[in-house]
């Protein structure tokens, strides 16, 4: 072992030459520890993910279009229901925030790459095999888990198909991964930052990732931890769940939403950041309430703890626990109100302009206050026993999901684009992209509301004839919404591969904020901030 | 300045998987302590048995229920489906579980005391639930159960109910 490590040193001293560019050929995506590489790469994975997942809501839009069994059996349509859930949560947003936090980050702060090169590597290259073991579930025995992407036990216990084993292993390696770029993320902005920047300097952006880092190492164990707990039941005779052997079905969904409920914070916290960046870029004044938005993004996160339960209003929580989770979680509220508050304030009297991300941002403000609110409805404690498991919960989370996390990645690249890559995007393509997804997100996902409170159940394959008509809006709308992603797919790479489009100056906008506008040139060289800006 | 080491900070993501299985007897605890949820997992001691030997005068009516379930292989009934109980005076009853096929199967039962904030009253001397049961193939097996009220029940102790769930505890074989 020591030789090797002589032999290795000294080939690195006979290599001290400074490389300027990338290796050559496939390899350079397999070896490369360059955070904008491994940024690249988890962005690339989480648009494949993406347009998987999409292919299954269309499969359940398709089923959805009319009444009736058409197209697919039951079992393969809660198939359908549980991956798509899957592929989005763990395979498009969570990676594409990663994809984000790598290329921003150490040119946000100042720093040349990120605190653990080779950990970034290994998180990243853990993923495709954690996908392609959950994708290979469709082609065994019994098919791929069924159960929904919550994965109730005894569902995913007693009555899952054999490929449930399959699933967990996909889950633990998502884990490590997203654990270890976790941990890379908050060493780089606790040790990396330039000189002079303050934590109260750093940029929003930094400020939400570094937040969600901590959510993230605080709660994806538990998430491991409650799979292994299921791998216990079902293959080692343990009795977590199962209340013949002493254990407690209604403990699984205690334990997965105390891991489920920051989680979904994990995935809005870093577009709090974005959309702060783009708002205040195009209204063309500083931010409103820099220091109340990192105060309130902290108290999101902390609230996140305490308020799991009211995902179980209908389990049984006694009286007092049904008031403790509706209160907690109603107070929220608060600091994401004083968000909205800042994003609207920050507009005020700006000099505004309407370009992409700016189309994107804002409509993230309006649409994900919507789901906001619809949230203060589920969590009402008496209602929520009428809107639970209905179509309003599901237009709920979608409205958090895709007009908010999403669109804030669409927002981010579009803006972030022109930087990275030295072009303008299409601005004309980009609008036809928001205008086609802004009207197909809302036809898709508002008459869900309706249907919910009239009380069609979420993941069925057929409905009672009262909803056909507003289904077949809504099948409709995903159609637009999904074909006008391809437009977004088309503008990014014909200005990426196709070299088209203008070349972007090194502001690339009007007086943005931060030192990847100032202090770089578009496009931004393979390596940045070899030695440290100074920071005042 | 001071760095940040990685091994250190990993160190929260080892104790939050800790932490995760830590959830299982906490929550226990937790339902325990407070006495919500409605399980209560009052075995007689001494010093309840010595509580309840106290006369009351107290009687409340206690009704008997059995959860079925559609994938039962069994036939599970109490015997009667009303009682009175009276703290200080125990009441021994039985519930009927009828095995109509060919094997032996070993089954659980569980408990569920409503309304849960008065489960704590409602004491249980001796109770199937406290083993499993083996029920011998065709064969109808009468299950003890003998309860009673604690006498620390205060005056709006109006009714309680006691329910049980027969699960199977053998896997149900053959997929695993």
């Amino acid at each position: 072992m020591s030789q090797e490590g002589v032999l290795q040193g000294g080939g690195a001293v006979a290599d001290d030459e400074h490389h300027h560019g990338p290796d050559k050929g496939i390899l350079r995506w397999v070896y490369t520890t360059n955070h904008k590489d491994i940024g690249t790469m988890y962005l690339l994975l989480a648009l494949g993910s993406l347009l998987i997942g999409g292919c299954m809501a269309f499969v359940i839009r398709a089923e959805l279009f009319q009444p009736g069994l058409q197209l697919v059996d039951p079992n393969f349509f809660n198939q359908m229901t549980t991956m798509h859930g899957l592929i989005m949560v763990f395979g498009a947003i969570m990676p594409a925030f990663v994809g984000l936090a790598n290329w921003l980050i150490p040119m946000m702060i100042g720093a040349p790459d990120m605190a653990l090169p080779r950990i970034n590597n290994w998180s990243f290259w853990l993923l495709p095999f954690a996908f392609t073991m959950l994708l290979s579930t469709f082609f065994m025995d019994g098919g791929a888990p069924n159960f929904g992407w919550t994965f109730y036990a005894p569902l995913s216990t007693t009555y899952a198909p054999p490929s449930v084993t399959f699933f967990i292993f996909a889950i633990h390696i998502m884990g490590i991964s997203s654990v270890m770029g976790a941990v890379n993320v908050i060493v780089t902005i606790f040790n990396m930052r330039a000189p002079g920047m303050t934590f109260m300097k750093m940029p929003l952006f930094v400020w939400t990732w570094l937040i969600t880092a901590f959510l993230l190492i605080a709660v994806m164990p538990v998430l491991a931890g409650v799979v292994t707990m299921m791998l216990m039941d079902i293959h080692f005779g343990a009795s977590f769940f199962d209340a013949a052997g002493g254990g407690d079905p209604v403990l699984f969904q205690h334990v997965f939403w105390f891991f489920g409920h920051p989680e979904v914070y994990i995935m809005i916290l870093p577009a709090f950041g974005i959309v702060s960046h783009i708002i205040s870029t195009f209204s063309r004044k500083p931010l409103f309430g820099y220091t109340s938005m990192v105060f309130a993004t902290s108290s999101i996160a902390i609230l996140s703890f305490i308020v799991w339960a009211h995902h179980m209003f209908t389990v049984g929580i006694p009286l007092v626990g049904e008031l403790f989770f509706m209160y907690s979680t109603m107070l929220i509220a608060v600091p994401t109100g004083v968000k909205v508050f800042n994003w609207v304030t920050t507009m005020f009297r700006g000099s505004m302009t309407f370009e992409t991300p700016m189309l994107f941002s804002i409509a993230f403000v309006v649409l994900f206050t919507i789901g906001g609110l619809s949230g203060l409805m589920l969590a009402v404690a008496p209602a929520d026993f009428q809107y639970h498991d209905t179509y309003f919960v599901v237009a709920h989370f979608h409205y958090v999901l895709v007009p908010g996390a999403l669109f804030s990645i669409l927002a981010a690249v579009y803006y972030w684009l022109p930087k990275w890559c030295g072009r303008m995007y299409n601005e004309a393509l980009g609008k036809w992209h928001f205008w086609l997804s802004f009207i197909g997100v809302n036809l898709t996902f508002f008459p869900m509301h309706f249907v919910g409170l009239a009380g069609m159940p979420r993941r069925i394959p057929d409905y009672a004839l009262q909803f056909a008509d507003f289904n077949a809006i809504v099948s409709v709308g995903a159609v637009v919404f999904g074909l006008s992603q391809l437009l977004f797919i088309y503008n990014v790479w014909r200005t990426t591969l196709g070299q088209k489009g203008v070349k972007a100056s090194d502001l690339v906008w009007d007086q943005p904020v931060g030192l990847e506008w100032t202090a770089l040139p578009s496009p931004v060289p393979y390596h940045t901030f070899q030695t440290p800006p100074k920071v005042d | 300045m001071k760095k940040l080491s990685p091994l250190k900070l990993s160190i929260i993501p080892l104790l939050m998987f800790g932490f995760g299985f830590a959830l299982v007897p906490l929550y226990d605890i937790f339902c325990q302590v407070t006495g919500i949820n409605g399980k209560y997992y009052q075995v007689a001691d001494e010093a309840s048995l010595r509580l309840v030997s106290a006369q009351g005068e107290k009687v409340v009516p206690l009704r008997l229920l059995a959860d079925a379930d559609s994938r039962d292989v069994w036939h599970f009934t109490p015997e009667k489906k009303l009682l009175e109980i009276q703290a200080g005076k125990m009441i021994t009853t039985y519930y009927e579980i009828t095995n109509d096929q060919d094997v032996e199967v070993t089954v659980q039962a569980v408990p569920s005391i409503a309304p849960g904030e008065w489960s704590e009253y409602l004491v249980k001397i001796e109770c199937f639930c406290f083993n499993q049961q083996k029920i011998p193939p065709h064969s109808t097996v009468r299950l003890p159960l003998q309860v009673t009220l604690s006498s620390k029940a205060p005056e709006e102790v109006s009714h309680l109910s006691l329910s049980y769930r027969i699960y199977q505890s053998e896997p149900l074989g053959g997929t695993f």
